[in-house]
């Protein structure tokens, strides 16, 4: 007779557990007893310090309850987004409606290929979106008529806030204050403000035109049309910022500058914007690319990340990360910007828009946006109806006068959100999704009649140009190929098909970075980001209208604060770094709110990443850096004597846990009491929480803020280097510091600080991602997936630990969720570098682990739980091959300079010359194990030369007779 | 009384020091200022001596001796100090990609402001995440009052497009 199973273990409801945990339990057995144990509670005994092991497992168990399946979670969420409404929204005020080409929402947005890929620090086996983030540098360059353009930042907002340190950095004139115009739009406002503050920069905001000749400044932010819609001539005033030493920033509407005379033709030292209108969804908020564009002057003091061309070991051409020197320097205390993220996905999406309308298109898509606002206003003026505007673009401003409420009241009936300006004024912006039905509708709405006497046709006829004469756009702009051969749907599925063939990303192997977790991106987690309910809500609706996303929101921080043992947390920074300086921040306004105005000590362990030191910076801090011992952790003595020097100014300590060397360090709760003795904050960095969830939790352990980054833990994808996604979490003490937005209601007596961000949610439209991570996996889910990660990490240490020292373990010999292998005797023994060995796992299908950090010389690996225990073992096969190839070299059986590992990585091109001259066969170098015969991962390029592409520095799309020269 | 700078280099090992000082002593010389280092096998340094004018041939064939020994290799040099333009101390970072040469341009680039170099500390390391080799360089620089932190700045970037320079005056 067969066993009965009870009808709850055949209905799955843990099956998504499971599926997200790669080993499966008899792999999991295995691997314990490699490590000599029996039981993953054994495994967390051994490497989770008693101490600080969560208390109340049943309050923990209760906040998160179970999991659930994926048909619930998709069901949940249907129920969720039906909460949002769908009005139709012309708020503007940089964020707008969009079509996204659906051949890019599906083949790019919506495909793990591009999703699941790591920032592009490994050339080789990045093209693909490489050359995607070179058509983005090349398309802002073009179209903003600056020199040279970063491969996006966070957000418009922050942006313009990096603008102004750039100005502060660079300009001549030595004095601290920053012009801001009074039309810029007000999110940038908030932000500005919120970053000029603790820099000790004043920010004078004011109309340009009148009050800035009497004022001595270093740099002057202006918009482009600006919040009205009104399109200024801003070439004199530029020159007179110039005369006086000061600088220009402008943010620029990017479709309006197909247009527009762009501002680098007029004098702008700096053009920022939103790219968002090109293609990517509203998503309540974020993600969204902002670009950041200036001259080549200015290029070491250019936040963010840059694209650029260089060659490869036979000469070709090949992309890579151009000026990586200026990321180096700003790890550290001297540091001016902390952007250690871009949003490489939505500027991927939004290059490709510009590659699939192509100059002609957009050109269109702008003139007909146009055309129908100079429509709109110009029936809106037969009505009766004052447009305030001389010129615009694709924004009215509307003098409504006592009918404003009223006309208000009437659109929200029609579920049309109109922008309210004040009690006199609406705004409104058109944009690519604007019909000519749209268009009557608005004017029905607007003068209150049902009837018109006039048409759109009509008015077609006569309805002028509304943009100044002089302003008008006269040069070429996406005149490269590649925006200009892609035209039909089948070139554009192929070429996307063919960029994304050329990575290497999580559809294809283990990317074993340590600190950066690159797990499980789950499809169910990511289907809901693209429902209308949740990507077509414009940030600036009113709060009634999303609904669904205020229970989003407000039962993420819920779970989050349940993982963490915080009590309050803050979805609005955009990326790890904004959330290090977010917290800094609050830290900063609770010292301040009990006149502790002198507590200005920022302590920082010699261990800890680069992005700590820079954040602190930035918040007004002064960084001490606390010595580490021989094994990486904070050395006590060093602390207590730092704190108790520096006691009556200590503002901070900001520590990593497990430490960035990959151990529980047992002392934490003593560090954390001795500084909390000397009136500090701890502050811990959340980089490695994917190591506690269900374990320990911070809050509850000694730490009184932290971020999360939920591109990590909390699995939203790193989309090839960005959207990072970085809440804080704090204790109950500094939840009311947490940050504010001008676009939100806010108490008179608020002690909030500002925005960080330019949406009030930040990435509000990927939230959804990591809340159904959290739905499904429930709180045992949760917990199994951290103790899943320290076995895996533990398993590969144990497995590599016979073929390289296993730098870092912690009192039992373990390590926590990720391990530090030692490369650096092979520099001696073999001429072998820690590049080789990173470029030879290329041969073997593998992306490189975490290279020479938190160790110059080193290896990181972190598996995540994600990964099988067969991946594992591919992984340490292919480490333990090139240990032997290392071997070889050193035994005189490899040459010492041609070699596999030197030569690495190997190209079928390379491969299939017909003078093959190196000492070692072909098939040592391409398939160095058997399994590799079947499954083979090329790389497109072999390796890249970095010094060469920065001594020759281009980082826009080369000419196409550049590919030609070379060949 | 004469100033003598001497430089020296040899294989490193233990009674360098004591076997100089020894001579330099014994002939009547005053051991006045020295920068010494230990650096991949091999012990070099600069070393200014005062001496009568007198002693001071005695001294250079002690020490000649020295290198005959197979110890030392020496050369002597008088001192001649000439009255400075007037001056002060920049201290500068710089970070940027290791390449052959790049001491050479770096330096060159300051002699051509008369500016000298006081002290260089540099370091090779694999650069994180990115990989390659980063070549970090601390300076002490005494620099004519003529040039400005801003000029000495833009020289060296001008140098390569990925050289980050950092001036502070007086660290």
């Amino acid at each position: 007779m067969t066993q009965h199973i009870p009808l709850s273990a055949l209905e799955q409801n843990a099956d998504f557990i499971r599926r997200h945990i790669g080993p499966g339990p008899q792999d999991q057995q295995a691997m314990l007893a490699a490590l000599g144990l029996s039981s993953l509670d054994e495994l967390a005994d051994k490497v989770v310090p008693r101490g600080i092991r969560l208390a109340d497992v049943a309050a923990y168990e209760q906040a998160l309850g179970a999991g659930c399946t994926e048909q619930q979670v998709l069901q949940e969420l249907r129920a969720i987004a039906a909460k949002n409404q769908l009005y139709k929204s012309w708020i503007g005020l940089g964020y707008y409606n969009t079509f996204t080409p659906t051949v890019i929402l599906r083949n790019v947005l919506e495909n793990p290929g591009w999703y699941t890929a790591y920032t592009p620090y490994q050339p080789e086996i990045s093209q693909g979106r490489l050359e995607a983030l070179l058509n983005y540098q090349t398309m802002i360059t073009e179209l903003t008529g600056m020199e040279l353009a970063n491969a996006s930042l966070l957000d418009e907002a922050t942006a313009a806030a990096e603008a102004m340190t750039l100005c502060e950095r660079m300009s001549k004139a030595k004095n601290k204050r920053f012009f801001v115009a009074a039309d810029c739009f007000p999110q940038t406002i908030d932000v500005v403000k919120t970053r000029a503050e603790p820099l000790g920069i004043e920010v004078i905001v004011g109309d340009p035109f009148t009050e800035l000749a009497q004022l001595e400044v270093f740099g002057v932010l202006l918009q482009y049309p600006n919040r009205a819609g009104e399109i200024h001539d801003y070439a004199a005033l530029c020159e007179a910022v110039h005369s006086k030493q000061g600088m220009v920033v402008v943010a620029a509407d990017l479709l309006a500058l197909a247009l527009l005379a762009p501002p680098g033709e007029w004098g702008a030292d700096v053009a920022v914007g939103s790219s968002q209108r090109f293609g990517v969804p509203l998503g309540y908020g974020g993600p969204h690319a902002a670009y950041f564009a200036t001259k080549d002057a200015f290029k070491r003091a250019m936040p963010g990340r840059l694209v650029g061309v260089s060659q490869d070991s036979q000469g070709q051409p090949a992309y890579r990360l151009a000026l990586q020197t200026r990321e180096q320097h700003i790890r550290r205390e001297k540091a001016t910007s902390n952007i250690c993220t871009a949003q490489a996905l939505l500027a991927i999406m939004a290059s490709m828009y510009a590659v699939y309308h192509g100059p002609d298109g957009v050109k269109t898509i702008a003139s007909r946006t146009h055309r129908l606002t100079a429509i709109l206003a110009a029936g809106l003026e037969k009505l009766g109806i004052q447009v305030c505007n001389q010129h615009f673009f694709d924004t009215l401003l509307l003098a409504t006068g006592e009918r404003t409420e009223a006309i208000h009241q009437a659109a929200q009936a029609q579920r049309i959100n109109l922008c309210r300006v004040d009690d006199a004024h609406l705004g409104l912006s058109l944009d690519e999704t604007a019909s000519r039905a749209d268009v009557e509708t608005l004017w029905r709405l607007l003068s209150g009649q049902d009837t018109l006497n006039f048409t759109v046709d009509e008015l077609d006829q006569t309805a002028v140009e509304r943009l100044p004469d002089n302003l008008r756009r006269q040069s070429a702009y996406l005149t490269h190929p590649v925006f200009n051969r892609y035209h039909s749907e089948t070139e554009m599925l192929r070429y996307l098909r063919q960029l994304m063939d050329k990575d290497l990303a999580l559809d294809r192997a283990m990317i074993p970075l340590g600190s950066c977790t690159m797990k499980l991106n789950a499809s169910t987690e990511m289907i809901p980001i693209t429902w209308p309910e949740f990507g077509q809500i414009h940030p600036f609706a009113p709060l009634e209208q999303a609904e669904g996303y205020r229970q989003l929101t407000g039962e993420l921080e819920q779970m989050l604060c349940a993982c963490t043992g915080y009590d309050a947390v803050s979805l609005q920074p955009n990326s790890g770094a904004q959330g290090e300086y977010a917290g800094l921040l609050v830290i900063r306004a609770y010292h301040h709110s009990r006149g502790d105005t002198q507590r200005t000590i920022c302590l920082i362990p010699s261990s800890a990443h680069g992005t700590n030191p820079a954040s602190a910076q930035l918040a007004g801090m002064q960084v001490v850096v606390v010595a580490c011992d021989k094994d990486g952790n904070v050395d006590l003595v060093d602390l207590r004597a730092k704190a108790e020097k520096h006691s009556a100014q200590l503002a901070a300590l900001m520590v990593t846990y497990p430490s960035t060397h990959g151990v529980f360090e047992e002392s934490i709760q003593e560090i954390c009491a001795i500084i909390h003795e000397h009136g500090g904050q701890v502050y811990l960095d959340g980089a490695n929480l994917n190591a506690q969830v269900g374990l320990c939790a911070p809050g509850k352990y000694g730490a009184d803020v932290s971020h999360l980054n939920l591109h990590k833990t909390f699995c939203i994808p790193h989309g090839g280097g960005g959207p990072g996604v970085g809440p804080i979490g704090v204790r109950a003490h500094l939840a009311p510091f947490l940050p504010g937005h001008c676009c939100l209601p806010q108490d008179s007596d608020s002690q909030r600080i500002g925005a960080v961000a330019a949406a009030p949610w930040g990435s509000a439209g990927i939230l959804p991602i990591s809340w159904a991570y959290i739905r499904l996996m429930g709180a045992t889910g949760l917990s199994q997936a951290s103790c899943a990660a320290i076995l895996n990490a533990n398993y590969i240490a144990h497995q590599l630990s016979e073929h390289f020292p296993v730098l870092y373990t912690g009192p039992h010999g373990m390590v926590a969720h990720e391990c530090i292998i030692d490369v650096r005797p092979y520099k001696d023994s073999a001429g072998i570098s820690v590049d080789d060995i990173a470029k030879r796992l290329i041969d073997y299908g593998f992306h490189a682990p975490t290279m020479s950090w938190p160790v110059a010389g080193t290896l990181m690996i972190e598996p995540t739980e994600s990964e099988s225990k067969e991946e594992l073992d591919r992984f340490c096969d292919a480490m333990i091959r090139i240990r032997e190839e290392i071997a070889a070299i050193e035994q005189g059986q490899l040459d010492a300079d041609d070699n596999p590992l030197k030569n690495a990585p190997h190209t079928a091109n390379m491969l299939l010359a017909d003078d093959w001259n190196h000492p070692y066969p072909r098939s040592q170098a391409a398939y160095p194990v058997d399994s590799l015969r079947s499954i083979k991962y090329w790389s497109p390029v072999g390796r890249v030369d970095n010094v060469y592409g920065d001594r020759h520095l281009v980082c826009t799309c080369p000419p196409l007779s550049a590919y030609e020269d070379a060949a | 009384m004469a100033s003598i700078v001497l430089t020296l280099i040899g294989d490193d090992q233990p009674g360098l020091v004591d076997a100089l000082a020894t001579v330099i002593n014994e002939h009547g010389g005053n051991w006045e200022e020295s920068r010494m280092a230990q650096l991949a096998g091999k012990f070099a340094g600069i070393l200014l001596v005062s001496i009568a004018d007198d002693k001071a041939q005695a001294l250079s064939s002690a020490l000649h001796a020295l290198e005959t020994r197979g110890l030392l290799h020496i050369t002597a040099e008088h001192s001649s100090v000439e009255p400075a333009p007037p001056s002060r101390d920049l201290y500068l970072e710089l970070v940027g990609q290791d390449h052959p040469g790049i001491v050479r341009d770096i330096s060159h680039a300051l002699a051509t402001r008369n500016v000298s170099i006081e002290e260089l500390n540099s370091v090779t390391e694999s650069a994180s995440m990115g990989g390659g080799e980063l070549f970090r360089a601390e300076l002490l620089l005494r620099v004519p009052d003529t040039v400005s932190g801003d000029e000495l700045q833009t020289l060296l970037e001008n140098l390569a497009d990925e050289l980050m320079v950092d001036i502070n005056v007086d660290s």
